[in-house]
C-alpha cells in the first residue's frame, strides 16, 4: 500500500482498514491521510473475531459483532530485510528478529566478510529511515577508508553520528551465528 | 485442526502464497510428504516462485518449516538467493533514452526483407 501511495500516487480507495500493532500501523495511518483516505478502523484482533467481507473485492471489516464499510483492508505487520544481493555475493547471513529476520552479518564497520562490500540500510535490516541514513554513512566512510580515501577518525566520527540507534543496530548483529544457505549458482 | 499454530487460522486453507496462489494445507502436505527446508517445500508447490520471490510467504514457511521439523526459526535456511527482480513502473521504460531507428534496406520498410 505504501508503494502504491508513495510512489505511484495512487490511493486504492477512500476508506481505509489498518491491521497491524506498533509504529508501521501508524506510520501507514499517516500516508492514508496524507493521500486524502480516511482510516476508519485500525488496531488488531485475533483472527476469528477479524474477518474480511466481500465477494469480488473487499467491501468490509467485520469487527466482533460490528461491521463496518471500508475500501481497502492494509495489514502492516513489520518489515523485513532485503539481504538478496549481499547473499548473491556470498555473505553468510544470520536470523535476528529486531532486525526483520535473515540479516547479512557485517561487522562493527558494517563490513561483510566477502572482501570490499559493505552493506547498509535495508539490506543489512529492517528498520527506520534514519537508521538507514546512519548506516549508509557509516557504510561510505568506512569502505573509504578501507580504499585510503578516510581516516579511522573519520570513521569514528560516522559512527558516533548515528548515535545510540546505530550503535544497537551494531550491536544486535554481535554474536549471532550464520545458517547455513545454499549458495547462488 | 489445533488453533492458534502458525498457517492456521479461523477461514482455513489460507493463502500464504499470494503469487503462486498456494494455501496453507498445500505446503502442510509438502511438510507430511517430508519436506524438510524451505526450499522443498518450493520444489514440491512453486511457493515463492512468483513475482515477489518469497517476500511475503517465506516468513511463514519458515516458521512452518521449524515447527515441522522441531528447530528453531533461527536455523531454518532461506530460499536459494535469487537477483532481486522489481517491477518498475511504465514511466521508467518510457524515461529510457530512445533507441537509434534500426537500419533500414533503403525503401524506407523495415521489413520488407521479411516478406
Amino acid at each position: 500500500l505504501q508503494i502504491l501511495l508513495n510512489q505511484h500516487r495512487l490511493r486504492p480507495g477512500g476508506r481505509f482498514a489498518i491491521v497491524g500493532p506498533g509504529d508501521d500501523a501508524d506510520e501507514l495511518a499517516i500516508d492514508v491521510l496524507l493521500a486524502g483516505g480516511e482510516v476508519v478502523w485500525s488496531g488488531i484482533a485475533p483472527a476469528p473475531f477479524l474477518e474480511a467481507i466481500g465477494r469480488d473485492g473487499v467491501r468490509g471489516l467485520r469487527i466482533g459483532q460490528d461491521r463496518i464499510d471500508v475500501d481497502v483492508i492494509a495489514i502492516a505487520v513489520g518489515r523485513q530485510a532485503d539481504p538478496a544481493l549481499a547473499t548473491m555475493a556470498g555473505t553468510p547471513l544470520a536470523f535476528a528478529a529486531e532486525l526483520g529476520g535473515l540479516v547479512p552479518l557485517v561487522d562493527e564497520r558494517l563490513q561483510s566478510p566477502v572482501p570490499g562490500l559493505f552493506v547498509a540500510g535495508d539490506a543489512a535490516g529492517a528498520g527506520t529511515v534514519a537508521a538507514a541514513i546512519a548506516e549508509g554513512r557509516l557504510a561510505g566512510v568506512a569502505a573509504a577508508a578501507a580504499v585510503g580515501l578516510a581516516t579511522e577518525e573519520d570513521v569514528t566520527a560516522a559512527r558516533l553520528a548515528g548515535g545510540e540507534s546505530l550503535a544497537r543496530r551494531i550491536g544486535l548483529r554481535a554474536g549471532l551465528s550464520p545458517v547455513a544457505v545454499q549458495p547462488y549458482e | 485442526m489445533r488453533r492458534g499454530a502458525v498457517g492456521e487460522t479461523a477461514a482455513e486453507p489460507t493463502m500464504i502464497c499470494r503469487c503462486e496462489e498456494i494455501l496453507s494445507d498445500e505446503i502442510a502436505a509438502a511438510l507430511l510428504a517430508g519436506a524438510r527446508t524451505v526450499n522443498d517445500v518450493k520444489w514440491r508447490t512453486r511457493a515463492g516462485m512468483g513475482l515477489c520471490q518469497g517476500v511475503y510467504c517465506v516468513p511463514v514457511i519458515a516458521a512452518m518449516v521449524a515447527q515441522a521439523t522441531g528447530t528453531s526459526l533461527a536455523e531454518v535456511a532461506p530460499l536459494t538467493a535469487r537477483p532481486p527482480v522489481r517491477p518498475i513502473a511504465l514511466e521508467a521504460l518510457a524515461d529510457l533514452a530512445e533507441p537509434e531507428a534500426p537500419a533500414t534496406d533503403g525503401t524506407g520498410d523495415y521489413h520488407s526483407q521479411d516478406r
